[in-house]
């Protein structure tokens, strides 16, 4: 199981070579004097002063020197040292910027995944265990309805239902001005985490479904059907446990997906976090802050990957056998 | 199926089916053995393509909508009737009102519908000749080959989609070409592992074998051999793509990064909603564009899904 884990992640390692690749050629692409995004700010006034200083800060930091590999280099060099230099907007460092709106991302997806998994999964057993009643076929032709739908229209329905009309939810933020205490907190994590969670069980709707399906019409199942086993003995014992298998391998195929909702989701409920950032940095044509941006969700989709892996291989002992000789 | 065969197989299946939700499929109704009568079953096979026919007529209607835009509507989409005003609502002079600027809603829904189609249509072709390209080499060749192609598609899948083309299309400057061009450059890995996968497998086949032995040149063999083979997948994944490609042009354009105003779409028709103003008293402003978005995504999805039936019998049956 070590050497499983551990031989997944070295395969993450080109590819994560690959994002700051990219991440660079952005940056390097974008219009504007380096200088401006790399540098503390501060620094920079003093040296504008001096466009001699200016020019040996540029000789300093390798501006001059060709662009890969040496200036890539330099610049990977600082990413291992927590640099990932400024922004043009805010004038703070890309650290602090992205650092301080990290844990909200994080609980808005935390909160919105794990509550798709315990909409959609059940669901998805329902429609496949009651095929072509009435139930499913009303179920299966909403979780395709919403999947047709921008998130951005339906947070804007929400909020045109739950906050406006209503008046029970508010229709953003993360705090009544004013309040920190958690139960504020959870009042207004409530509708663009349900959004956002309705947004991604749609298609685990559709996959768990047809995933049961599969395993519902294996002869295994049948036998132990007549063997006299109950119905529902056989759903949860023996159907749902493989059905399982490649689902897991589909959520984390979604988190990709789940991160550009939240960017929309955070931008129509004006949730304070990295994905209402990646559309301000976008905005405002930050490079420094987007590549950041971009390097993070990378590796927390990676990491993502690798954490259904080895569910997969846990769920699936066949699996680490496979990997391990 | 080791854990890494499993996800590399999903992905292409992922990434067409999951997020972009192939639409109105009834499946499982063809397996023999199966609990439901051969009458039913058949209803519900109608029900399945007649769901692809509607899908189609959608479509046809929002075509026709956007390449007629001028004879529908005798207000030019960008122009401002003062005499009007700003925020009225449906009249018989403007029949979806007016917006907050004083603009006439449906012209800039029909002009948005051109805007949606262009980059639907646009990008998708750009990324399966690309996808396409990329996915015959490493299929063909393999090797090293393969392996560069194939771990640069891990890379760019790692990055969620909306996130690059966000980063890249602020580079490029938003509007609608750079939108296209965006999406249709960094679109087709998927098509790419597609394409790559079915190869694998032609590869092997006898016909290949023989056409090899016969001595017909590798081009020959790629383009008229094996690319024939592959076109109803690529159809299919193609139909998807543009599902996908319509809602990201829309989110993009809702957040002010994609096809920004004066220019018509129906992503930046619904940014003013999100005044809460706009949202509650002006809905004549968000509501058909929100309308027309659902549908012309759900239109492409029912067509994805008929297609999809139609040209994988094994898939409507295993699925």
């Amino acid at each position: 199981m070590g050497a499983y884990i551990l031989r997944r992640i070295l395969i993450s390692i080109p590819v994560l070579i690959g994002i700051t690749i990219i991440g660079f050629v952005a940056l390097k692409l974008s219009p504007g004097d380096p200088l401006l995004t790399t540098i503390n700010p501060e620094v920079l006034a003093h040296l504008a002063a001096h466009p001699e200083l200016l020019e040996a800060e540029r000789h300093r930091l390798g501006f001059d020197q060709p662009i890969f590999p040496n200036q890539y280099l330099t610049w990977l060099g600082n990413l291992f040292q927590g640099d990932l230099g400024y922004s043009i907007v805010s004038h703070r460092s890309v650290v602090d910027e992205v650092g301080s709106r990290i844990p909200q991302t994080l609980l808005l997806m935390v909160v919105a995944l794990t509550m798709a998994i315990f909409i959609g999964i059940p669901i998805g057993v329902i429609t496949a265990v009651r095929q072509y009643s009435k139930l499913d076929y009303v179920l299966n032709s909403t979780a395709i309805f919403l999947a047709s739908t921008p998130v951005f229209v339906l947070g804007l329905i929400a909020i045109y239902f739950f906050a406006v009309n209503l008046h029970i939810l508010p229709t953003g933020q993360m705090h009544t001005t004013g309040k920190t205490d958690p139960m504020d907190l959870v009042y207004h994590l409530i509708l663009p985490a349900t959004v956002l969670a309705i947004v991604n069980a749609a298609p685990l709707v559709r996959y768990t479904r047809a995933s049961m399906l599969d395993v519902l019409n294996s002869e295994y199942v049948t036998t132990a059907r007549a063997k006299g086993l109950s119905y529902r003995l056989v759903i949860m014992r023996h159907a749902f446990r493989n059905g399982l298998i490649p689902i897991i391998t589909i959520m984390a195929l979604l988190i990709p997906e789940a991160v550009a909702g939240a960017v929309i989701t955070e931008q129509v409920f004006a949730w304070n976090g990295m994905g209402q950032l990646a559309v301000k940095a976008a905005g405002g044509r930050d490079p420094s802050l987007m590549m950041a941006i971009i390097l993070i969700t990378g590796i927390a989709v990676l990491v993502a990957n690798i954490i259904a892996d080895i569910g997969y291989a846990v769920a699936d002992p066949r699996v680490a056998y496979d990997r391990a000789k | 199926m080791t854990a890494r065969n499993e996800p590399e197989a999903l992905h292409s299946m992922a990434e067409t089916d999951i997020a972009r939700m192939p639409v109105g499929y009834v499946p499982q109704q063809v397996i023999a053995g199966d609990h439901v009568s051969p009458r039913r079953a058949a209803i519900r096979r109608f029900l399945r393509y007649r769901l692809a026919i509607i899908g189609v007529f959608m479509l046809l209607i929002i075509m026709a909508m956007a390449a007629f835009a001028p004879l529908l509507t005798p207000w030019p989409p960008n122009w401002i009737d003062f005499s009007t005003g700003a925020r009225q609502p449906p009249s018989p002079e403007h029949i979806l009102g007016t917006d907050v600027s004083g603009r006439d809603v449906w012209s800039r829904v029909l002009y948005g519908a051109r805007t949606s189609i262009l980059v639907g249509f646009g990008a998708v072709a750009l990324y399966l000749v690309i996808g396409t390209l990329f996915g015959l080499a490493a299929g063909f060749y393999g090797r090293f080959i393969d392996q560069g192609i194939m771990r640069f598609t891990d890379t760019l899948m790692a990055i969620p989609p909306l996130l690059l083309i966000i980063v890249f299309v602020s580079l490029a400057g938003p509007s609608i070409v750079s939108v296209i061009a965006v999406i249709g450059l960094l679109g087709w890995p998927v098509t790419a592992r597609l394409v790559r996968g079915q190869l694998l497998v032609l590869r092997e086949s006898e016909f290949i074998t023989a056409a090899r032995v016969v001595g017909v040149p590798d081009r020959t063999i790629l383009f008229r051999h094996m690319l024939p083979n592959i076109l109803g997948p690529l159809t299919v994944v193609a139909t998807f793509g543009v599902a996908t490609a319509v809602l990201l042009e829309s989110s993009l354009s809702f957040l002010g990064l994609g096809v920004r105003p004066p220019e018509a779409s129906w992503g930046n028709l619904i940014t003013e909603a999100v005044s809460p103003v706009v949202l509650t008293q002006l809905p004549w402003q968000w509501v058909p564009a929100a309308i027309m978005i659902t549908s012309t995504v759900l239109a492409v999805n029912f067509i994805g899904d008929g297609l999809r039936d139609a040209i994988d019998p094994r898939a409507a049956k295993g699925r």
